[in-house]
């Protein structure tokens, strides 16, 4: 019977040429492959340059349109608040380890990137808790704390073992609340001029009756991302970049070290059952 | 809240400090390196091939050597050298920039991992077959089945691919699993029906993924193993595209002129006067 099946090329209709609103650049005179002018939609590459921050560019970059001064404060702030994840977290550690192992530098921060892309302390929880907020945020904010609730109290029931994650981005962080991500949450509120997403979460999160139900890194990162106008694609591209410094950091910290420097665990610490 | 009811809330984690507990196996220095329970130098090495000890390693279970074999050429399947092919193309775009071979060959890998083709179908092919496999026993029809997920708009995973209709691995696998000796089993043998009713329906037919799905599901695999498996699927031709993109001249792997991106966005603009806060 398989010997019916024909193949037979669909004739795609593929473009010729790779399109973008993003970036332009101009030919030179001399050599049609090297670069005259650049410009960052509309905007000429020297002047954005010379007359704007990193984070304004990146803003610009992904939007289409410059930031206002309160977005540009809000990503600025965000930027800095994500850019070191810890030098616990698994990504870290994932090129602490390699540095030491002596891992060619090329290779380092994408592993570790690959290493942070987790759907749970990763940057896929932000791409998730971006789509929760979506869905909820114009909904009841203690009507979704008291399904958050109760969701957590069912994850409680059937989960044995590990955090409890009733939405992405809001939950426990090893078993308790984060209260660094509270505490970040709080500054950006305090000091910035917080979008709906961001108060609406936190009204979420006041409304919960679980004190170990509160923030979590993505929950923050995602909620400032979709009031900064972000889709939860970008959203999650961004929260790598940002908290990519950190962990580049790290590795490059321990580039020289001889491969004593990290933990091998002991033989009696290894148990094969 | 108490000290010792705080406490308890990372109980969990405490436990896992500072040790690890395999059930996978490891190295015991000066005796043995162990894979779930067979020491591999003295029961493994020589005596089973690469593929047995990938099964072994993902899933505790040692295949015999036919599974492993048509498993090794499920993955050949996958690896063809056209540098077309979008994780190919990601591998040779690396190699022209002469990156390394390892960080070529694993951004290829990951690019591979998609909802078009690839490791990143396997959730959704296997998923779909176990599913038709509990309705036709429930009593469904194959129209039932297919106009469930068609009407509301769901694809059918396992059927019908990009670029072309029609799947010629599917023949080729199909030949190989009856020179195996491997029997027609239950998933497979649905999945070769869908495969006869799209193709009389709608031109249709069943991919590599749904045919690679529905065989081993007959042979007991089941998610999240079959999708860990298969995590290097495309590793062979994204291997080819990089190495004679990387052998050429940087930069002579379809290369581009300025004028050959088209720009789209926001015509030449001044930049504003910053605004104060």
């Amino acid at each position: 019977m398989v010997k019916n099946v024909d193949e037979s090329s669909r004739n795609d209709a593929f473009c010729d040429k790779i399109s973008t609103a993003i970036w332009q650049e101009t030919p030179s005179a001399e050599n049609p492959y090297t670069v005259n002018e650049a410009r960052c939609h509309g905007y000429e590459h020297l002047a954005l340059i010379n007359n704007r921050s990193f984070s304004e560019v990146l803003f610009l970059l992904f939007q289409g349109e410059l930031p206002t001064p309160e977005q540009h404060q809000l990503l600025e702030r965000l930027l800095t608040s994500l850019i070191h994840p810890g030098p616990r977290h698994n990504a870290c550690r994932a090129a602490m380890n390699a540095a030491v192992s002596k891992t060619h530098v090329s290779n380092i921060l994408p592993l570790s990137l690959n290493v942070f892309s987790g759907e749970q302390g990763g940057s896929h929880e932000v791409f998730q808790a971006m789509k929760y907020l979506q869905q909820h945020y114009e909904t009841s904010p203690l009507d979704a704390a008291n399904t958050l609730t109760k969701t957590a109290n069912t994850q409680r029931m059937n989960t044995a073992e590990g955090d409890i994650m009733p939405a992405a981005g809001f939950g426990t962080y090893y078993g308790s609340a984060d209260t660094y991500a509270k505490k970040l949450v709080d500054n950006l509120v305090q000091s910035c001029t917080a979008g709906p997403h961001l108060h609406w979460a936190n009204a979420m999160i006041e409304g919960v009756k679980d004190p170990t139900i509160s923030w979590r890194i993505a929950g923050v990162a995602g909620a400032c991302l979709l009031d900064l106008g972000f889709s939860p694609y970008k959203g999650e591209l961004i929260f790598q970049i940002a908290c990519a410094p950190g962990i580049a950091a790290q590795a490059a910290e321990k580039a020289d070290s001889p491969i004593t420097e990290m933990p091998f665990l002991a033989e009696e610490n290894y148990v094969i059952k | 809240m108490s000290s010792n009811k705080r406490s308890s809330n990372w109980q969990g984690w405490d436990q896992q400090r500072n040790k690890i507990t395999s059930s996978k196996g490891g190295w015991k220095i000066g005796e043995a390196v162990y894979n779930h329970g067979y020491s591999m130098m003295d029961d493994l090495i020589g005596q089973i091939s690469w593929f047995q000890l990938l099964v072994l390693n993902t899933t505790g279970r040692l295949p015999n050597d036919k599974v492993a074999t048509w498993l090794e050429n499920c993955f050949s399947c996958l690896s063809w050298p056209d540098s077309r092919i979008w994780c190919n193309q990601v591998a040779a775009l690396a190699g022209s920039t002469k990156a390394r071979p390892v960080a070529a060959v694993t951004a290829g890998i990951q690019a591979s991992d998609a909802l078009l083709y690839g490791p990143g179908v396997i959730t959704h092919c296997l998923g779909f077959i176990q599913q038709a496999r509990q309705d036709v026993d429930q009593g469904k029809s194959l129209f039932d089945i297919i106009q469930k997920r068609q009407g509301n708009t769901l694809s059918l995973p396992g059927y019908a691919r990009p670029i072309a209709k029609g799947d010629e691995r599917v023949t080729a696998m199909y030949r190989l699993s009856r020179e195996l000796g491997f029997d027609i089993g239950p998933h497979e043998a649905l999945a070769m029906e869908i495969s006869e009713y799209l193709t009389q329906e709608e031109g249709e037919s069943i991919n590599f993924g749904g045919y690679m799905a529905a065989f081993l599901a007959d042979q007991g695999f089941s998610n999240p193993d079959l999708s860990r498996l298969m995590a290097l699927w495309v590793s062979a031709g994204v291997q080819a595209c990089y190495a004679e993109a990387a052998d050429n001249p940087a930069g002579y792997y379809l290369p581009l002129q300025c004028q050959d991106i088209t720009y789209t966005g926001a015509l030449p603009r001044p930049l504003p006067k910053k605004p104060e806060r």
